[in-house]
């Protein structure tokens, strides 16, 4: 039997299934009067229970996860233990003989309704904070055991951030999910972690029974239950040379990525927290291509001072000393609100006040951040990225604001960097179509493909239905990025390219053959690149673009590098 | 004995978690009981999810209701947090 699902994780599993126990709905609502003191005692112990776990997770998280997500945690200690969720238990227990579950299931229903009815993004998000709670109660109330014991190929429904938090991930090697789809929690989790998943499943998981043998595809996306014993020997097989490509992958993790006839492109991270250095370092990334600053300022409800900026960044750049590090300058509205900022209520928020744009209305907070990159400057090869520029004017001015916090900073007599690269982001077509313009006001250029694609060919890149125009081997993104390149070389700056395209190793010949040089893309994906630039030659990826730059359709496009990608075939 | 002081909300996100979690924190040091009033509404100041449920915001008033044995003291340090924007902008 084979079950399809969607593709959310890369590899091969093989092994037994195990499901993540689910609560159960069906408890005993109520008790005898006589057993008040019982559900109490039962509830109490639960909450030692869930605070013990709580205090383990946090431990953990701020080991692997960074200090955000144990505040999380330790937040979630404060609620479990908190006067309103307790009373409003007891007094079920007491007044109306409810079970400890009842009691707790009802109060933070209660609570959760609450949070979900307050006119505040911010707020309404807590709702899930105590429903967390109340199903890590539950779960312990009914004796179900922890997600740390699950061994083998892991199925549920979905998985909470507090299951996959606590599973021991050497033991699970693959998760199968009826819910979720490519960017859910579970997938994340699961391409951070190199473990084969397959999500989405829908009514298909109930086809499953305990025990049965599972292979999961996460090439594919597909689930093989209790296959032959010929077709295990075969996934076997592959499983092992996925290995041996891994271990070619890492033998060259450090060696250059220059080409066989000495074309060298620089391969850079994406990364988003500066605990992400280490993957990076780990994986071979001589820099990083794009620093997303993002995660200081978002679910904040302040404004993240100076000085904690300045720890972050200066983190960063020590890193990687000698590494040039671009670190984008906040990229926040439209899909990512600020909500110190407050809700800005905008018709069409992908065309409206974000990146750029908000940092030049809100220049204090844009002004600080300045302040905290030079300052941080002094500590390793930093370079500065505006994103979404798409005037000279803005150019100018964000980097008149540049100017004005280096002069306030001497002013003041503080420490910071005097020559810092200045660069942008192109990511919209006007940028592209204004790059002769801009090459001559800035140091380099970083062509972000995700946005790049989404404005170039006014699709959504979160619309599935438009999913196929959301493409970047669609024609007029490959001539504009050409064009960039084009106009970057005619005056001598360089230029790279952040997000999605950058990682694909499909297009690896065609960005080099435009003439890129820096690739920035998940620390996952640079073996591979790395591995490919190693095996090209820039002469006939520079023939092999041409071709491209010719070829009127998408698929057309696709099937040119396929073609080429042959030759590789190992 | 019943102490009472009317506060300013001046920190600019308004009481979110963790002005409220501060909030309930330094509540909790005290033996009497405290309630914050908004509009009609009053939440127990020790708890943190009956402060946020007031969501209170940036520019709002609130009374700060508080009985006994350790109210004068309570009420200064209460006041005392709101009144430094809970170490916010």
């Amino acid at each position: 039997m084979e079950l399809k699902g969607i593709a959310a994780s890369a590899g091969y599993a093989l092994g037994h299934v195990c499901f993540l126990k689910e609560i159960s709905n069906d408890f005993a609502a109520t008790v005898l009067p006589e057993q008040r003191e019982a559900e109490r005692e039962r509830f109490l112990a639960a909450q030692v229970k869930a605070r013990l776990a709580l205090e383990e997770l946090k431990e953990k998280a701020a080991k692997t996860m960074g200090a955000h997500q144990a505040e999380v945690f330790a937040a979630h200690q404060m609620m479990l233990e908190d006067p309103t969720l307790m009373e409003g238990i007891f007094e079920k227990i007491d007044s109306a003989s409810a079970s400890a579950e009842a009691a707790v299931s009802e109060t933070v229903e209660t609570i959760a309704a609450m949070f979900s009815a307050m006119n505040d993004d911010y707020m309404r998000e807590r709702a899930a904070d105590i429903k967390d709670i109340g199903l890590r109660l539950l779960r312990i109330l009914q004796g179900i055991e922890d997600a740390a014991a699950y061994q083998g190929i892991l199925a549920a429904q979905d998985l909470l951030p507090s299951d996959t938090a606590s599973l021991d991930l050497d033991k699970v090697f693959g998760f199968v999910t009826a819910l979720g789809g490519k960017t859910s929690h579970s997938s994340i989790l699961a391409r951070a972690a190199g473990i084969p998943a397959v999500v989405g499943l829908g009514a298909q998981l109930a086809e499953l029974k305990d025990g049965d043998m599972l292979i999961v595809d996460g090439h594919a996306g597909s689930v093989l239950v209790n296959p032959a014993q010929e077709v295990i020997e075969e996934y076997r097989l592959r499983q092992q040379r996925e290995k041996q490509l891994a271990a070619r992958l890492a033998e060259i993790a450090h060696l250059p990525s220059v080409t066989t006839d000495g074309y060298e492109v620089e391969l850079a991270a994406n990364i988003g927290t500066p605990e992400n250095m280490t993957k990076a370092v780990a994986a071979g990334a001589e820099g990083v291509g794009l620093f997303r600053t993002e995660f200081l300022f978002l679910d904040k409800t302040s404004v993240p001072t100076e000085e904690e900026q300045y720890q972050a960044y200066k983190t960063v750049l020590e890193a990687l000393p000698k590494g040039k590090i671009v670190i984008r300058t906040l990229d926040a509205g439209g899909d990512k609100q600020l909500s110190f900022i407050g809700g800005l209520k905008e018709e069409n928020p992908a065309l409206g006040l974000r990146a750029i744009r908000l940092c030049l209305v809100y220049r204090d907070v844009f002004k600080t951040q300045l302040r905290a990159l030079l300052r941080a400057g002094v500590h390793g090869n930093l370079h500065i990225m505006f994103p979404m520029i798409a005037t000279l004017e803005e150019l100018r001015t964000a980097k008149s604001l540049l100017q004005e916090a280096a002069a306030e900073l001497t002013a003041e007599g503080v420490v910071h960097r005097k020559d810092v690269p200045v660069g942008i982001m192109v990511e919209v077509p006007a940028a592209a179509m204004l790059a002769d313009e801009l090459a001559q006001e800035v140091a380099f250029f970083s062509i972000g493909t995700n946005d790049l694609v989404q404005y170039t060919m006014a699709a959504d890149r979160m619309n599935e239905h438009v999913a196929t125009l959301s493409d970047y081997f669609q024609p007029p993104v490959i001539r504009l990025i050409g064009q960039v390149a084009k106009a970057a070389e005619r005056h001598g700056k360089w230029v790279g390219m952040c997000g999605e395209m950058a990682g694909d190793v499909l297009s690896t010949p065609l960005l080099l053959g435009l003439g890129l040089t820096e690739l920035s893309m998940n620390a996952r994906s640079i073996p591979l690149v790395k591995y490919r630039v190693r095996q090209l030659q820039q002469t006939d990826a520079k023939e092999l673009a041409e071709q491209v730059l010719k070829l009127s359709t998408a698929s057309a496009i696709k099937a040119a590098l396929e073609n080429f990608s042959t030759r590789f075939a190992d | 004995m019943t102490q009472e002081m009317t506060l300013n909300i001046q920190n600019q996100a308004g009481v979110h978690a963790r002005p409220a979690a501060m909030l309930a924190q330094k509540a909790a040091e005290f033996k009497s009981q405290i309630l914050i009033h908004k509009a009609d509404r009053q939440a127990n100041a020790k708890s943190i999810i009956s402060i946020m449920g007031l969501g209170i915001q940036c520019g709002d008033q609130v009374i700060l209701k508080v009985e006994g044995p350790d109210a004068e003291l309570a009420v200064g340090a209460l006041s005392q947090l709101v009144n430094d924007k809970f170490g916010e902008a």
